[in-house]
């Protein structure tokens, strides 16, 4: 009895043990096999978040690279620049120098400034044709003329001409933004002609990156009896104006070439350094200048764009 | 024969605990891993926003460089300059 007993319960054992066994190998595969799945998934998106990763570090290294090649570029850019500066103010200073020992008397030569107003005009690059052809360097005192000021049909004809002018190293100067006279006009009120002079300076240095440093009054520096308190205005402003000594007469009534070239080559007498009036809308004046040029060549004037030292140069 | 059943029972108890302490630490790993992937994605996409921005600076400046460049040739005002040394030897 004492041995059925005995046997019962051993065999009871080894059942139980046999479920606790498939238990326990049940639940641990069966937890084993989820972690192996959940990991399989996670590893997965490891490997998205690893390949999402390596490209925004790819886009992030490509940009570095440029950006040490816009720098590199930039500095030779600046070596350039500082290259061109250097010669451009050796070349001023021998020009100031010059213009000095001129009016000194040291110098046996004499100084022709020809400047040209109002423009640009349709005609203007006929006028640079001619100086290139002479290579005679000239200012320019230009308007800011652009859709905005109402010249939408010329702007693009216009634009070029502002940067032949200069890509030519010629001086480009200021003349107001418009230019108006009368009653409304630039000398209606000390501010409206220092915008106008503001404005065109920005329009200039922001489509061209030139900065202009010498302007001219509209008519003249004794067209307005606000000139006076207009001049501390500008000096303020780093311009210096500049007037002329002589007129080719083409601002007026309507003349033949050969007035023109006279007016110029008439009227040099005793004059050093002469700053000549000319405008290139006028087909007569572009008819007189190559004739204007040789003359003054002949009379021993040399050819310079003007320059804010220049002692023609006001402040 | 118990012995070894609770033996062989202890074994698998065992082996089933290290199993699923293995499964989960590799789990907890990849989860840092996704996370650091995440970090390290944030970062390059701000660094890449920030290089960006100095790249347009940049190209701002070399706008207004190639200007002045294209403005002031160099062969130009060095034959002026020479002309005019000419003039006056």
């Amino acid at each position: 009895m004492e041995e059925k007993t005995g046997r019962t319960s051993g065999s009871a054992f080894l059942k139980a043990s046999l479920i606790i066994t498939v238990f326990i190998l049940v639940f641990c595969g069966y937890t084993a096999f989820s972690c192996w799945q959940n990991n399989k998934e996670i590893l997965s998106e490891v490997q998205q978040a690893k390949m999402i990763c390596e490209e925004a570090m790819e886009e992030r290294d490509a940009k570095e690279l440029e950006l040490k090649q816009r720098e590199k570029y930039r500095d030779e850019l600046l070596d350039s620049i500082n290259e061109i500066e250097d010669v451009k103010k050796e070349f001023f200073a021998l020009a100031k120098e010059t213009e000095d020992r001129i009016l000194n008397g040291e110098l046996d030569l004499k100084i022709a400034y020809l400047t040209f107003d109002d423009g640009p005009y349709h005609r203007s690059n006929q006028f640079l044709d001619v100086l290139d052809e002479y290579d005679v360097p000239a200012t320019f005192f230009y308007l800011m003329k652009c859709s905005e000021t109402g010249y939408a049909e010329e702007d693009a004809a216009y634009d070029a001409i502002y940067r032949r002018v200069i890509n030519s190293g010629h001086t480009l100067a200021n003349h107001t933004a418009t230019h108006k006279l009368g009653k409304e006009g630039v000398y209606s009120s000390i501010d409206r002609f220092v915008s106008e002079v503001i404005r065109n300076r920005e329009f200039i240095y922001d489509r061209y990156g030139y900065k202009t440093e010498i302007m001219r009054f509209p008519g003249g520096s004794d067209t307005s009896s606000k000139i006076p308190d207009i001049i501390p205005r500008l000096n303020e402003l780093g311009y210096g104006y500049v007037d002329w000594n002589i007129a080719c007469g083409d601002g007026g009534q309507l003349q033949p070439a050969n007035v023109y070239r006279d007016n110029v080559l008439n009227n040099t007498k005793d004059k050093k350094v002469i700053v000549v009036l000319m405008h290139d809308y006028s087909l007569n004046t572009l008819e007189a200048l190559p004739d204007i040029i040789e003359g003054l060549d002949k009379q021993g004037y040399i050819f310079l764009p003007l320059f804010p030292a220049s002692s023609m140069c006001r402040h | 024969m118990k012995r070894f059943l609770i033996l062989i029972e202890i074994i698998l108890i065992t082996l089933g605990g290290m199993a699923v302490a293995y499964f989960d630490a590799l789990y907890k790993d990849n989860i840092e891993q996704i996370s650091y992937q995440e970090q390290s994605r944030q970062m390059a996409i701000q660094e890449t926003e920030e290089l960006e921005k100095a790249i347009d600076d940049l190209n701002s400046e070399i706008e207004e460089l190639e200007k002045k460049e294209e403005i002031s040739q160099y062969l130009l005002w060095k034959r002026r300059l020479e002309e005019l040394q000419d003039r006056l030897s």
